[in-house]
């Protein structure tokens, strides 16, 4: 569990004239899952494609363990690149050879129901996620890069894809690092949050320290000048304050009304949508 | 088995289902010697990460409520004679909780006393 | 994975061939159409396009289909590589072009090999070229089109570089103009083995940076915009461009050091003395009893021996510095060197070296196309540039010369004007130019141009005599002061020797010699009577100022291999045998005789190569063979 897969150290990377990553280091473990938010062009899908080895970076260094060889990385593009006028049984044939794989287990196709002599190209998009899904887990990954598919999919076959995902962190202990916007649906399945901003990870924190760790006081009066506020939006009258880092003693002290607050929010919070912020994190 | 998971509960997912295996075994749905179901079909179930099964089973082990391999064969663990200190133990749990909520309303142990009374009929 | 690029390349490849096919069929169907016979060439040079067209799809295609199927980004996460995919690509692709150039070869040797001007060592560098560089610029742009002209671009900017490096190679080794190199590096190919291994050399040479630049950049090849990936690439392009330019250069340098045709050149002289003629501007003055060697310090390569008079050698050479031609001379006695007169390099001289002649006073030569205005000497008519023709002559004591423009009648077909005869009439000079065509010109002194008449072939001018050839007869005519005078026509089938080597004007003779259906006859020319002097086998020599001279060769034709030469003198209807000439080994031999003696020449020939020439020299008047010291 605390084996490190894949590490980054002070990445940067970006395109001809924007640099989309700035100096941005983490460490993945094994069986670990980490979901990446942050806005829209913050360098989410830029990062997963420098995991993945389709980018490479500009400076910094990404060290990948024995482990986490291109072989053993299961890439998910919201691109779902392949070639699109084969067939998925010759799609399947060719990657099992490319990859070096024995056995393929066509049972999430099935369930879905995507015939082998269907093209890609006529495949809608959440059948060509379960095909991405089922070519990345017959590679047996140690790392699962899984770019933001998960709202482009129906409610039956979300469940069949997250439910992989579980089974190959509790299977094989893979590490799965998502993309994600919504969290309604995995709210309680990362291990770690990352949120990017300005090309690096502002916040790297597991959920439940990041819950625990801020609250919300919504009333009329201004904020004692003591609590760490972090964020805050008004709405007509009401202010609302996100208070970071919180201490369960602040309960006694102040007597304010401390609001848990869901982890969606939390990430929106410091994504800056509507926000006011107080101070840097 | 009745396993259920609040999103928005402030209490950890880990805790969360080992609350709700203990109640299992308190009500006798889980019995001395069953089978913990494996730590890959409960997170599939419950859409939750593996690793907090994990934690929620290593707890339980340690609190003696689980013996064996963890992840792989655990079995329930529960010599009838804790089991009642258990029940109390948790009836105060959630009593506590209860009654702070209570106070923070303005309401006096009295108050709440009959209030039980009178709900309780 | 290289299974997909073999069926992808094997399916692009028969689409190619079915349009090659497609095409050859339109041209055979529409020779057919016009009655005109089925051209192997005309087809050799359609498919010799479609291939040039095939390599540089090849080139480019190799992430084409990949890009179109939006399979890029799935393509680089596979567990290969860059340079394992690189190689993936790259190997199906070169195959193919070496399996179709292979094809294309085998047809235009069977029956096209006339097309491209017998260019194919050219053609074959190209195409390979084109497929490299091609191939090097695969990710340069996601248009195909935009890749396309990339390439061209790029191809020309090759080729151009290519002729550049030879071209200054060359000018470097030998200190030439480049200018008048170039033209001539393309017709070296066909038949100049080190000039054909410079210019693989160069090819591939250049060729490198592109394909090491590309398989180098693509190390870090990802998905990122091509730009970023073409800056990479260029940057490691430019200095290997550099270096590949420099040791092409080199090569050309080293490579040419051995090239044949600068061969030292032999002239004999009276005296029983000879003069060698090295290149750089070296001369060697050689007698029995030791020998002296002046240094021109010029870059003259010595092409013929125009006059030698009692002090002075004259001689014309080609100046590798400027490229202009020269007319110089050597002072036997003191060893001093002059140039008497320079042609500059724009003038283009009637055959050249051979086109320097001397007319008895004044050395004369014709030149045409000057690319520079006003280099003619005053008093010359203005004329059409392209109907004009220049005479020149210099005076060899003074070095002054004065230049003629001619009016010709041939409206500007100035086909290869041979300056052949030269007398004078009252006083008044006029030389005899014939065209290739072939018509006869005479041009006065005064700038008057008059047409003679028709010839067969180059005719002669001996004994103040024209000897115009027919189609079965020679025409005997003299030369009016207007107009012309037909003396004799005499049938048979004529030949007179090689006129190249003929003298301008040899007023006083009174016998010429012929070969008449292969017999040689006397032409007397005061009674224009026919006399048999015997059978003509091998060849008539006529040597300035006007004595005759028959080589009999042991077999006829001659074959190489000869044992001897037979060296006749021709005099008075009589052949007098003079010496045989026995050849050491069997081998190419021959004689060249001129006024002072005879040069015999050997190429040995052996396990089939023909081996270093060596001469011998002979000198009138008793043909005694002369050993000079250090001449090797």
């Amino acid at each position: 569990m605390n084996q490190s897969l894949i590490e980054v150290h002070d990445l940067r990377l970006g395109y001809t004239r924007k640099r989309v990553i700035d100096g941005l280091s983490v460490s993945l473990r094994r069986g670990e899952w980490a979901v990446i938010a942050g806005r829209n062009g913050a360098g989410k899908s830029t990062l997963l494609r420098a995991l993945a080895g389709v980018l490479l970076a500009d400076g910094g260094s990404i060290l990948r363990s024995a482990e986490a060889t291109p072989e053993k990385i299961g890439f998910i593009s919201d691109r779902f690149s392949l070639f699109e006028d084969w067939t998925v049984t010759r799609a399947i044939g060719f990657h099992c050879r490319a990859f070096g794989i024995g056995s393929f287990d066509d049972g999430l196709l099935r369930r879905v129901g995507i015939a082998g002599k269907t093209r890609i190209h006529d495949l809608s998009a959440g059948e060509r996620a379960i095909v991405h899904l089922s070519l990345a887990l017959a590679q047996r990954p140690s790392l699962l890069l899984v770019d933001e598919v998960l709202h482009v999919l129906d409610p039956f076959v979300r469940d069949l894809f997250v439910g992989a995902l579980i089974e190959a962190i509790a299977v094989r202990q893979a590490a799965v690092v998502t993309v994600n916007h919504v969290f309604s649906e995995i709210e309680r399945l990362p291990d770690r949050v990352l949120v990017m901003e300005a090309g690096r990870f502002a916040v790297d924190a597991p959920p439940d320290e990041l819950r625990a760790g801020m609250k919300k006081v919504i009333g009329r009066e201004p904020l004692p000048q003591a609590l760490p506020c972090l964020f805050s939006r008004a709405d007509g009258e009401y202010k609302e304050y996100f208070i970071h880092p919180f201490q369960e003693e602040m309960r006694r002290e102040h007597g304010l009304d401390f609001q848990d607050v869901a982890l969606g929010e939390i990430i929106k919070a410091f994504i800056g949508g509507g926000y006011e912020r107080k101070r840097m994190a | 088995m009745n396993l259920t998971i609040d999103a928005n509960s402030p209490l950890p997912v880990y805790q969360q289902i080992m609350q709700a295996i203990k109640l299992e075994i308190l009500s006798g749905g889980l019995r001395d010697g069953d089978p913990l179901p494996s730590i890959r079909d409960l997170a599939k179930l419950l859409r939750v990460n593996p690793n907090t099964v994990a934690k929620a089973y290593y707890a339980l082990e340690a609190e003696g409520f689980s013996e064996g391999r963890t992840g792989s064969g655990s079995r329930v663990k529960a010599p009838p004679g804790r089991q009642d200190a258990l029940r109390r133990a948790m009836l105060e749990g959630e009593l506590r909780a209860f009654l702070e909520k209570a106070v923070a309303l303005g309401f006096s142990a009295a108050d709440v006393t009959k209030m039980i009374e009178k709900v309780g009929q | 994975m290289s299974g997909k690029e073999w069926r992808e390349v094997g399916r692009q490849s028969l689409y190619f061939l079915l349009a090659a096919a497609g095409m050859v069929l339109l041209a055979i169907v529409g020779d057919r159409l016009s009655h005109t016979p089925i051209s192997g060439e005309r087809i050799a040079i359609l498919l010799g396009l479609w291939l040039l067209m095939f390599s540089m799809f090849m080139g480019l295609s190799p992430f084409a289909m990949d890009s179109k199927q939006k399979g890029m980004e799935y393509l680089l996460t596979l567990p290969y590589s860059r340079r394992r995919l690189l190689l993936i690509k790259l190997l199906p692709r070169l195959a193919a072009v070496i399996l179709f150039y292979l094809a294309f070869a085998a047809f235009y040797g069977l029956a096209g090999n006339a097309a491209f001007g017998g260019g194919f060592t050219v053609f074959s560098l190209t195409c390979f070229a084109l497929f490299l560089i091609s191939f090097s610029l695969a990710v340069v742009h996601e248009n195909f089109i935009i890749q396309s002209l990339w390439a061209g671009v790029a191809l020309c900017g090759y080729l151009a570089l290519c002729l550049w490096v030879c071209v200054l190679g060359f000018a470097w080794k030998f200190d030439m103009p480049a200018s008048w190199i170039e033209p001539r590096i393309w017709a070296g190919l066909s038949y100049d083995t080190p000039t054909l291994l410079v210019s693989i050399a160069v090819f591939m040479l250049l060729a490198t940076p592109f394909i090491v630049s590309f398989f180098l950049a693509f190390k870090k090849f990802d998905l990122k915009p091509a730009r970023t990936f073409n800056r990479r690439q260029f940057r490691l392009f430019l200095p290997q461009l550099l270096v590949a330019c420099a040791v092409a250069m080199g090569v050309t340098y080293l490579v040419q050091s051995h090239s044949p045709g600068w061969e030292p050149r032999h002239f004999l002289l009276s005296g029983q003395r000879l003069l060698k003629a090295d290149f750089p501007g070296k001369l060697t003055l050689f007698a029995e009893d030791g020998r002296r060697a002046v240094d021109t310090k010029s870059k003259v390569s010595w092409a013929r021996l125009l006059l030698e008079q009692e002090r002075r050698l004259f001689m014309s050479g080609f100046d590798r510095h400027d490229g202009s031609r020269i007319i110089g001379y050597l002072d036997k006695t003191d060893l001093s060197w002059k140039v008497l007169h320079r042609i500059p390099r724009t003038y283009a001289v009637a055959n050249g070296d051979l086109g320097i002649r001397f007319d008895g006073a004044n050395f004369v030569y014709l030149y045409s196309r000057p690319t520079e205005q006003g280099g003619l000497a005053e008093g010359v008519r203005p004329s059409g540039a392209f109907s004009a023709m220049h005479l020149v002559w210099v005076d060899p004591a003074s070095g002054q010369s004065k230049t003629l423009g001619f009016q010709t009648p041939s409206g500007g077909r100035n086909n290869e004007p041979w300056l052949m005869g030269s007398d004078e009439c009252n006083g008044r000079r006029y030389w005899l130019v014939a065209l290739r065509g072939p018509s006869v010109l005479r041009l006065w002194a005064d700038g008057r141009c008059e047409e003679l008449g028709l010839s067969e072939r180059i005719p002669v001018y001996a004994g103040g005599l024209l000897f115009t050839f027919r189609r079965g007869s020679l025409v005997v005519i003299r030369l009016l002061e207007s107009g012309i005078e037909i003396v004799k026509e005499i049938p048979g089938n004529f030949g007179m020797g090689n006129p190249y080597f003929f003298s301008l004007g040899d007023g006083q003779a009174s016998e010429v010699y012929a070969e008449r259906d292969e017999r040689i006859v006397r032409i007397d020319l005061a009674t224009m009577s026919i006399d048999d002097v015997g059978p003509a086998r091998g060849f008539l020599h006529r040597v300035p100022p006007g004595d005759f001279y028959f080589v009999e060769f042991e077999n006829w034709p001659p074959q190489s291999n000869d044992k001897w030469n037979k060296l006749y003198r021709l005099k008075g209807g009589r052949m007098i045998l003079l010496k045989q000439f026995d050849f050491n080994e069997a081998g190419h031999g021959y004689l060249i005789v001129n006024a002072n003696g005879v040069e015999m020449i050997q190429s040995p020939v052996k396990d089939g190569k023909v081996a270093k020439a060596t001469q011998r020299f002979f000198a009138f008047p008793d043909l005694r063979e002369l050993r000079f010291k250090g001449l090797d």
